[in-house]
C-alpha cells in the first residue's frame, strides 16, 4: 500500500513537470505566432517560418481564435497563411485521430479553411456523432458550403434535442438572414408533414424557435401554417411566440380561451406585442384567469398595449373587484415603471 | 467462540472495512478520470469566443440571507455582474436580527414593490418585497425567520419568475461565467432538472470585486486540510455518480434547478439540515418511481468558491450538521434503496452512501477504539495493532494521493511555487489525526440525528478578508 502511495507521488511529480513544460511550449508558440498572425491580417509575407509538428496544435488554436474574432478580408488572408503553412493536411490528419480534442480542433480549422474535400465526412458526422462533435461538424459544413449545410443543419436540429438552439442560432447567424428564411420555412413545412405521421412534435417547436435567425416576413407564412395546424402544446406555444405582425393578432385572441394555461399565457404575451386598444377588455378579463402565469402575462400585455391612457391604466387596479387581478396589475405596473 | 477468536474476527472486520472504504473511493476516482478526460477534451472549444443568445433560459438567482450584514452587499453586487443574458437576483432576508435589510436598502436604494406573491411552496409569511431603483433586476424578499435556509429558499422560489432558479449562499464567490457554465447541461438535454458544480475553498485565493482572480492555497493549516479533504471525498466521486445519473447532492452553495420540477416536488424541506442533499435525493426518488425521464448533471469545473472554517469549533459544528443532514436524507428516502425502479440511485448511490458515508464514522471510530483498547488490554497483539494502524493510515494516504493525482491530471488549479509539494504533504499528514477527528465529529452528527436534537441555521464565523480588500 505504501509502495502504491510512493508510486502515485512520483507520478504526480512527473505530471507537474510535464505541465510546466507544456505551459512553456505554449508561451513560446504564442510569442512566435501571435505577431505573425497579427501581421497576416494586413499582409501575408512572401516567406513564412515552417510550422513545426510539435507546435501544430498550439498554432491551430491561436489561428482559430484569430479567425473567430475577425471578419472579411482579414479572415481571407489568414486562410492564405494557414494554407501556405500546410494547416489543411495537418487538420485532416488530426480528424482521423481518436482523441476528441484533436478531432474538434480539426473540424473548426477545416471549417475556417473552407476545405471542400471533407464535406462528405462532415455530413456523416451530423446525424449521429456525439453532441459536441456533430455540432462542430455542422458549423464547419455551414462555413464551407452554406447552401448544402443549412438544410442539413435544420433537419438535424429538428431531430437532435441535444443540440442547443443558441448554438444552432449562432451558427445560422454566420449566413445571410435572407438565405435562412426560405430554408427555415421549408424545414418547418417538412417537419409539419413528418409530424402528420405522428412523429414527435418537439422538432417543429425547435424549428419555430429559430425564427429569430431569419427575416420575420420570410417565415411568416410557415409560422401561420404551423400555428393553424399544430395539435401539440410545444409547437403551438413556439408559433405564438413567433408571431410578429399585427394582422396575425386574431389568432392569438382566439387562443386566449385555450384549455391549457401555457397556451393562454403565450397568447396573452403575443397580444402584448401585437394587440391594440381593442384588446383591453379581453386582457382585462384574462386578469381573472385561474392561472397565475396567465394573469401575469395578461397584466404585462395590458401595460404594453399602445394608445392606452396611462392614468386610466394606473387607476384600474382600484376599480377591479377581483383582488388577485388587482394585485397582478399593480405588480405589472410597478415592473413597467422600474424598467 | 473464545474472546481471542472474537477479537480476531472483529479485527478482520475493521481491517476489511477500512481497506474496502478507501479502495471504493479510489475506484470512483479512477472512473471519474474517464469522464473528466472526455469533458476536458470538449473544452478545447472554450478557447474560442462564444456569444450569448436569447435562447439561454432566464435564471432567478436566489440568495438566502440570515444575519449577513457584513457580506451581503458586496456579494449581491458581484452576482449582478455575472455574464448572463437574462437574470433576476432575489435576496431573501430570513428575519435577520442584524442590519442585513438596512444595508441592502442603503446600498441598492430599495423601494417597496407590490409583488403578486404566489405561495407555490411552503414558507413563513413574507413581510414585504422591495425592488432596487439602481438595479431593476434585483428584488429583496423580507420574511419572518423560518429557522432554516430551506424556508428562505422556498420564499425565493415563490418570488421567482423564471424557469430556472439558482440558489447561492450569500458568502459564495462565483466566476463571471459560473452561471453560463452551469446552465449548459439544460441547453443540451431537455430532461435535465438540476445541475451543480464543484465547490472549492476560497481561503487563500486572490479575490477582486467579488470574483476569484487567482487560485492559491490557504496559509492556515485547518483550511489547507479541508482543501485536501474536498478533493478526496467530495469532488471526483460525484463526477463518477453523475455519469450514472446518480448525483447524491447539488451543493447548497451554488446549484441550478428547474423551478417547475422543484415546485412539483414541494420545494425544499425545512425540517432537515441537509436540505440540498434531501432535495436531490427526493428528485431522484420522485422521478424514478414515476418512471419520468430526468437527469441531474454535475460539472467538474470549479464554479463556486466558499470560505472554509478556520477554527476547530466552527468546523466541528459544520461537520456534525453535514453528517446529520446526510442521515436525515438517507432515512427519509430509504424506500428508494434497492427499489425495483430505483436505477443507479437506488441500487448504487444510496447503498454506497449508507455503507461508506452514513455508517463510516461509527465503524471507523469503533475500529480505532477497539484496536487501541484491545491492544492495551492484550486482546489485540502488537503485530495486529501495528498492521491495522499502518494499513488504515496507508489506505487513507492512497486515497488522498489518488485524488491529488486526478486533480493534477485534469484541472491542476494550484500552480503556485511549492503548492503541489504542500498538497502532497497534506495528503499524507491529513491521515494522521485530521481524518480521525472528523470521523468523531460525524459520529456526533449521527448521534444527534438518532436522538432527534433540534435543527437550526448553522452559524459561520467569517474572516472574509476579500470583503474588506475588494469592495466592488
Amino acid at each position: 500500500m505504501l509502495a502504491s502511495v510512493a508510486a502515485l507521488l512520483a507520478t504526480i511529480a512527473v505530471l507537474r513537470i510535464r505541465l510546466l513544460k507544456r505551459i512553456a511550449r505554449w508561451r513560446e508558440a504564442t510569442a512566435r505566432w501571435s505577431p505573425l498572425l497579427a501581421e497576416c491580417t494586413e499582409r501575408v509575407p512572401a516567406v513564412l517560418p515552417p510550422l513545426a509538428r510539435r507546435e501544430a496544435e498550439m498554432f491551430l488554436v491561436l489561428w482559430c481564435k484569430a479567425q473567430e474574432s475577425l471578419r472579411g478580408e482579414a479572415q481571407q488572408r489568414l486562410r492564405q497563411m494557414a494554407r501556405t503553412l500546410g494547416a489543411g493536411p495537418i487538420a485532416r490528419r488530426m480528424l482521423a485521430l481518436r482523441r476528441r480534442r484533436f478531432r474538434l480542433l480539426a473540424l473548426v480549422t477545416l471549417g475556417h479553411l473552407r476545405e471542400a474535400s471533407v464535406v462528405e465526412h462532415l455530413m456523416d458526422l451530423i446525424p449521429d456523432a456525439p453532441t459536441v462533435v456533430s455540432m462542430t461538424a455542422a458549423q464547419a459544413l455551414v462555413r464551407i458550403d452554406p447552401a448544402l449545410g443549412v438544410p442539413r443543419v435544420l433537419a438535424a436540429t429538428a431531430r437532435r434535442r441535444d443540440w442547443a438552439l443558441g448554438e444552432v442560432a449562432a451558427l445560422l447567424r454566420e449566413c445571410e438572414p435572407e438565405h435562412i428564411g426560405p430554408l427555415l420555412s421549408a424545414a418547418i413545412r417538412a417537419e409539419m408533414r413528418a409530424h402528420a405521421d405522428d412523429k414527435p412534435a418537439f422538432g417543429l417547436a425547435r424549428l419555430l424557435r429559430l425564427h429569430l435567425c431569419a427575416h420575420a416576413d420570410a417565415v411568416r407564412a410557415a409560422v401561420l401554417e404551423a400555428l393553424d395546424g399544430a395539435r401539440d402544446l410545444e409547437p403551438l406555444i413556439a408559433a405564438l411566440d413567433a408571431l410578429f405582425h399585427p394582422q396575425d393578432a386574431d389568432r392569438a385572441r382566439r387562443l386566449l380561451a385555450h384549455g391549457e394555461w401555457e397556451v393562454r399565457a403565450a397568447a396573452a404575451r403575443a397580444l402584448g406585442r401585437l394587440g391594440g386598444p381593442d384588446d383591453f377588455e379581453r386582457l382585462r378579463a384574462a386578469l381573472g384567469d385561474r392561472s397565475w402565469w396567465v394573469r401575469y402575462r395578461a397584466a404585462q400585455a395590458l401595460c404594453s398595449l399602445p394608445q392606452l391612457d396611462a392614468q386610466a391604466l394606473s387607476a384600474l387596479p382600484g376599480r377591479l373587484t377581483d383582488a388577485f387581478a388587482a394585485d397582478m396589475l399593480r405588480h405589472a405596473l410597478a415592473e413597467r415603471s422600474a424598467a | 467462540m473464545s474472546w481471542h477468536d472474537a477479537a480476531q474476527q472483529a479485527q478482520w472486520f475493521f481491517f476489511a472495512y477500512f481497506v474496502v472504504l478507501n479502495l471504493a473511493y479510489v475506484a470512483l476516482n479512477a472512473l471519474a478520470t474517464l469522464e473528466l478526460r472526455k469533458y476536458l477534451d470538449e473544452r478545447v472549444l472554450d478557447l474560442l469566443p462564444r456569444a450569448h443568445s436569447p435562447y439561454e433560459p432566464p435564471v432567478s438567482l436566489i440568495v438566502p440571507a440570515y444575519n449577513e450584514e457584513t457580506v451581503i452587499c458586496s456579494s449581491v453586487l458581484s452576482m449582478l455582474q455575472l455574464e448572463y443574458p437574462e437574470l433576476e437576483v432575489i435576496v431573501v432576508n430570513d428575519g435577520s436580527t442584524d442590519g442585513t435589510l438596512d444595508a441592502l436598502s442603503r446600498e441598492f436604494d430599495l423601494v417597496p414593490f407590490p409583488e403578486a406573491y404566489w405561495r407555490r411552496v411552503q414558507s413563513k409569511p413574507v413581510r414585504g418585497v422591495y425592488r432596487s431603483k439602481r438595479f431593476p433586476n434585483l428584488r429583496v424578499v423580507d420574511k419572518e425567520n423560518g429557522r432554516s435556509k430551506a424556508d428562505a429558499t422556498n420564499a425565493g422560489i415563490n418570488a421567482a419568475h423564471f424557469p430556472l432558479f439558482c440558489v447561492v449562499d450569500a458568502d459564495s464567490l462565483l466566476d463571471r461565467s459560473s452561471l453560463r457554465r452551469v446552465v449548459e447541461p439544460f441547453l443540451h438535454d431537455p430532461s435535465v432538472i438540476a445541475a451543480g458544480g464543484t465547490v472549492r475553498i476560497a481561503n487563500g485565493c486572490e479575490v477582486r470585486n467579488g470574483f476569484v482572480e487567482a487560485v492559491r492555497l490557504p496559509t492556515r493549516m485547518l483550511p489547507l486540510l479541508q482543501v485536501m479533504e474536498y478533493l478526496r471525498a467530495f469532488l471526483f466521486s460525484r463526477l463518477c455518480f453523475a455519469a450514472l445519473n446518480a448525483v447524491p447532492i447539488v451543493s447548497g452553495a451554488f446549484g441550478l434547478f428547474s423551478t417547475r420540477a422543484v415546485v412539483e416536488a414541494g420545494g425544499l424541506r425545512s425540517d432537515t439540515l441537509g436540505e440540498d442533499m434531501e432535495l436531490v435525493v427526493r428528485l431522484h426518488r420522485l422521478h424514478r418511481l414515476a418512471g419520468r425521464p430526468y437527469r441531474i448533471a454535475f460539472l467538474p469545473d470549479p464554479i463556486c468558491w466558499t470560505e472554509a472554517p478556520e477554527s476547530l469549533g466552527v468546523l466541528h459544528g459544520q461537520r456534525t450538521r453535514w453528517h446529520r443532514g446526510l442521515c436525515e436524507s438517507l432515512a427519509i428516502h430509504r424506500a428508494l434503496v434497492c427499489h425495483p425502479r430505483g436505477g443507479a440511485p437506488g441500487w448504487l448511490m444510496l447503498p454506497f452512501m449508507i455503507v461508506f458515508e452514513w455508517l463510516s464514522p461509527l465503524i471507523e471510530a469503533a475500529g480505532y477504539v477497539f484496536i487501541v483498547v484491545g491492544f492495551l488490554c492484550g486482546v489485540v497483539t502488537a503485530a495486529g495493532f501495528w498492521t491495522f494502524t499502518l494499513l488504515a493510515v496507508s489506505a487513507g494516504m492512497l486515497l488522498s494521493m489518488s485524488a491529488l493525482l486526478l486533480e493534477e491530471r485534469s484541472l491542476h488549479l494550484y500552480r503556485g511555487r511549492g503548492e503541489l509539494a504542500t498538497l502532497c504533504a497534506v495528503a499524507l499528514f491529513e491521515n494522521l489525526g485530521y481524518r480521525q477527528l472528523t470521523a468523531l465529529w460525524r459520529l456526533q452528527g449521527l448521534w444527534q440525528w438518532a436522538t432527534g436534537a433540534q435543527a437550526r441555521w448553522g452559524t459561520m464565523t467569517r474572516t472574509s478578508t476579500w470583503q474588506k480588500d475588494g469592495q466592488p
